[in-house]
């Protein structure tokens, strides 16, 4: 249980949010307690008292201004000593002189006149007592009224008191001491669950991303379990993809080291072997070709890495929107197009490029756009016939597009989802091709929020691609203008200084 | 031998027919499944090299169909895909081989020829007709040890004759195992080789027998 401790200690937080305020109502209650202890104690033993007082008053004798109390000594003795108090009794006047009785008795109080009952403490032989003081009218005595003290030491409702405490703080500590144990021992049981959770997962292997099993776990931590498991199925998710896609760029790349080899092979038995009658300069072609044949084979291998790595670029795009700016779509679509002129021309075919009337404004990164151009219009050269067109139009309608149109084979209407899938081709055959142009068209479209359509060219003859941009918010226009234009222009002025 | 490549890697399936076009074989190269199935309704081959992953039809249904339909022909898988059950699906659904690539190519010229030799000579390693004596596994007829020179062509012939011993071997035939859709053997051009093969096979008497009107066959010369 002691294994890890966690930043903040759940035990330790807890412990401080209960046992202080444990505490603190044990000592509120104690005092209450105390206090209520006292004050029935002080009411039960002061009614004694007031007895007592009266008892002494019925044993009152009066003589014209004499006044005594006949108190026999037996009776004196049971009063002045009970098992743990003294007692005390005097008789003073109304005026508050000392009538009879003791004398150490603490003297007279202001308020001589109150007809009923007075309490107070005070101390006699510096012990405190507690003293009533009762009215009495004495029908043979002279003046009539006396007023007669009692008191008592206060051991007696000490005691009570302290009973009554007692039978109240004692029960109080135990249930408080059981709360805290159980709260500890509910505490302890929870976070040991938590720990079965936690060496659930230490004892897992990082392949193993299987869900955790959440019937055994605590109601309030199962939305973490859950929250954990989600996450798991996505990077189940992520490393299937992952694993299926390291696969196929396994294969990809083994059918053309087949090839390198298989050419390489040829090479060496051409020129180890002495073969009858063959002329050395033909020999020498038959080498050539087959060099030529090793480094176009490189080239597409190279090729192929190089769109691995965009592919992963874009892959990385998807969650790097830093390098967003503010891009013309048409300055970049118009670049990429005049490059891939060369090629076109070289096949025969027919590349146009229609720009927007207005400034086709994308929020993106301009080098994983121009990617994105690149790989369509790459596409639609590279699978068109000669004689066939390629049209490269960029349309502003408040959503920027960008279609590229070609009159190639086109692509089947089944086959139009797969062709996005990593390594799928269409056509297979014979164009050179890396499987991979769609798929980082996607990976840059998600970054972009665009949407990627595939559908026949007008008249059902060849392949449209359309990529629609979300529709470019005023406020970033605004905002982004300036410096936005303003750094492409200096760029450009950079570039072609003579422009 | 005639040899048909089914593989849709344009780059690999010309460097691979020029191995074994230079290996005295025939080949022919289909690009999808399909192509390569009507090729082999249309001709007779001597052994299938067959990649999976073919557009149009996959291999694994090439070969399906192909032994429904009872064709014998020895089917060597070659692919990229290298996962066991892969290979088991293979050879179970009748291919006689399998190589991953990258391959290294003596091997697959090795199991190539193993193939054929099962087919074509019932496994036997060597064939011996009078002081000659052809070795099936490197393909090199020796005699008294000294193994004789000959171009591919030659070679493919020779092969030929001795497969069918005791037996006229018509010049149809002859094209046929020579000739690929590349490459289309003239009659002449048979003639040609076989006037070679002769002059280096009579000096141990052997001779090459023209018979008129039906083709030719291999035979030893009674002193």
């Amino acid at each position: 249980m002691k294994k890890s401790q966690p930043n903040k200690s759940l035990r330790l937080e807890l412990r401080r949010a209960l046992l202080w305020p444990l505490c603190l109502l044990w000592l509120v209650s104690t005092c209450g307690a105390y206090f209520l202890a006292v004050s029935f104690a002080n009411d039960s033993h002061d009614h004694a008292l007031l007895n007592t007082a009266d008892s002494v008053i019925a044993r009152l004798r009066a003589d014209g201004s004499r006044v005594w109390a006949d108190i026999p000594p037996a009776a004196q003795a049971i009063l002045r000593h009970n098992d743990r108090d003294r007692f005390y009794y005097q008789v003073i006047s109304k005026d508050g002189v000392r009538i009879s009785g003791d004398s150490v008795l603490p003297g007279p109080y202001p308020n001589l006149a109150a007809r009923e009952p007075i309490f107070r403490y005070g101390t006699i032989d510096g012990e405190e007592v507690r003293v009533a003081r009762v009215r009495a009218e004495l029908d043979n005595y002279s003046d009539k009224i006396v007023l007669v003290q009692v008191a008592e030491t206060l051991h007696s409702r000490q005691h009570l008191a302290h009973q009554i405490l007692l039978s109240i703080i004692v029960p109080q500590i135990f249930l408080i001491l059981l709360g805290g144990v159980a709260v500890y021992h509910s505490i302890s049981r929870g976070l040991r669950l938590l720990a079965t959770l936690e060496q659930a997962l230490i004892e897992r292997t990082k392949l193993d991303l299987t869900p955790l099993d959440d019937k055994e776990v605590p109601l309030e931590v199962r939305s973490l379990v859950g929250a954990i498991n989600e996450l798991l199925a996505r990077l189940r998710g992520d490393l299937e993809s992952q694993n299926r896609f390291v696969a196929n760029a396994a294969h990809q790349f083994r059918t053309p080291l087949a090839g390198l080899k298989t050419y390489i092979y040829y090479a060496k038995r051409l020129l180890m072997g002495d073969d009858t009658g063959d002329d050395p300069e033909m020999r020498k072609k038959q080498i050539n070709t087959v060099l030529d044949q090793i480094d176009s084979g490189t080239d597409r291998m190279t090729h192929l890495a190089n769109k691995l790595l965009s592919l992963a670029k874009a892959d990385h795009a998807v969650s790097n929107k830093a390098t967003f700016e503010a891009v013309d779509l048409n300055m970049i679509v118009s670049e990429i197009t005049a490059e891939l002129v060369v090629e076109a021309v070289k096949k025969g075919l027919d590349l146009e490029f229609l720009c927007s009337e207005n400034p086709a404004l994308v929020m993106g990164n301009p080098h994983t756009l121009t990617e994105l151009a690149e790989n369509l219009i790459e596409n639609a050269v590279l699978y068109t016939e000669s004689g066939g067109r390629v049209l490269v139009s960029v349309v502003n309608t408040g959503h920027v597009l960008l279609a590229v149109q070609d009159t190639g084979p086109g692509i089947p209407t089944e086959e139009r989802e797969q062709v996005f899938e990593r390594f799928y081709r269409a056509l297979g055959t014979d164009v050179p091709g890396s499987g991979l142009g769609l798929p980082i068209v996607k990976e840059i479209a998600i970054a972009h929020k665009a949407d990627v359509i595939i559908t026949s060219g007008p008249s059902g003859i060849g392949t449209t691609v359309a990529v629609t941009f979300p529709a470019f918010s005023e406020n970033l226009l605004v905002e982004r203008r300036e410096n936005g234009w303003q750094k492409r222009r200096e760029e450009r002025n950079y570039h072609h200084p003579g422009d | 031998m005639r040899i048909l490549l089914a593989e849709d890697d344009r780059f690999l399936a010309d460097g691979l027919s020029l191995v074994l076009k230079d290996g005295g074989y025939a080949v022919d190269v289909a690009c999808t499944g399909v192509d390569a199935e009507n090729a082999l309704f249309e001709t007779q081959y001597d052994l299938l090299i067959l990649d999976i992953g073919l557009p149009k039809m996959d291999g694994i249904e090439l070969l399906k169909r192909l032994r429904q339909r009872g064709q014998k022909l020895p089917v060597l898988i070659l692919t990229a895909r290298d996962r066991l059950e892969d290979r088991v699906s293979g050879l179970d659904l009748g291919a006689n081989d399998y190589m991953t690539k990258p391959f290294q190519l003596p091997e697959l010229e090795a199991r190539i020829r193993a193939l054929l030799r099962k087919e074509q000579w019932d496994n036997r390693t060597d064939v011996t007709f009078g002081p000659l004596v052809f070795n099936t596994v490197t393909r090199t007829p020796t005699i008294g040890g000294v193994s004789i020179d000959l171009s591919a062509r030659e070679l493919a012939i020779l092969e030929i004759m001795i497969q069918r011993l005791g037996r006229i071997v018509n010049k149809d035939q002859i094209t046929e195992v020579l000739s690929d859709w590349d490459t289309e053997v003239t009659f002449n051009a048979i003639g040609i080789a076989i006037h070679r093969l002769r002059k280096k096979l009579e000096p141990h008497g052997i001779t090459i027998r023209a018979i008129r009107g039906l083709g030719y066959r291999i035979e030893e010369e009674s002193a």
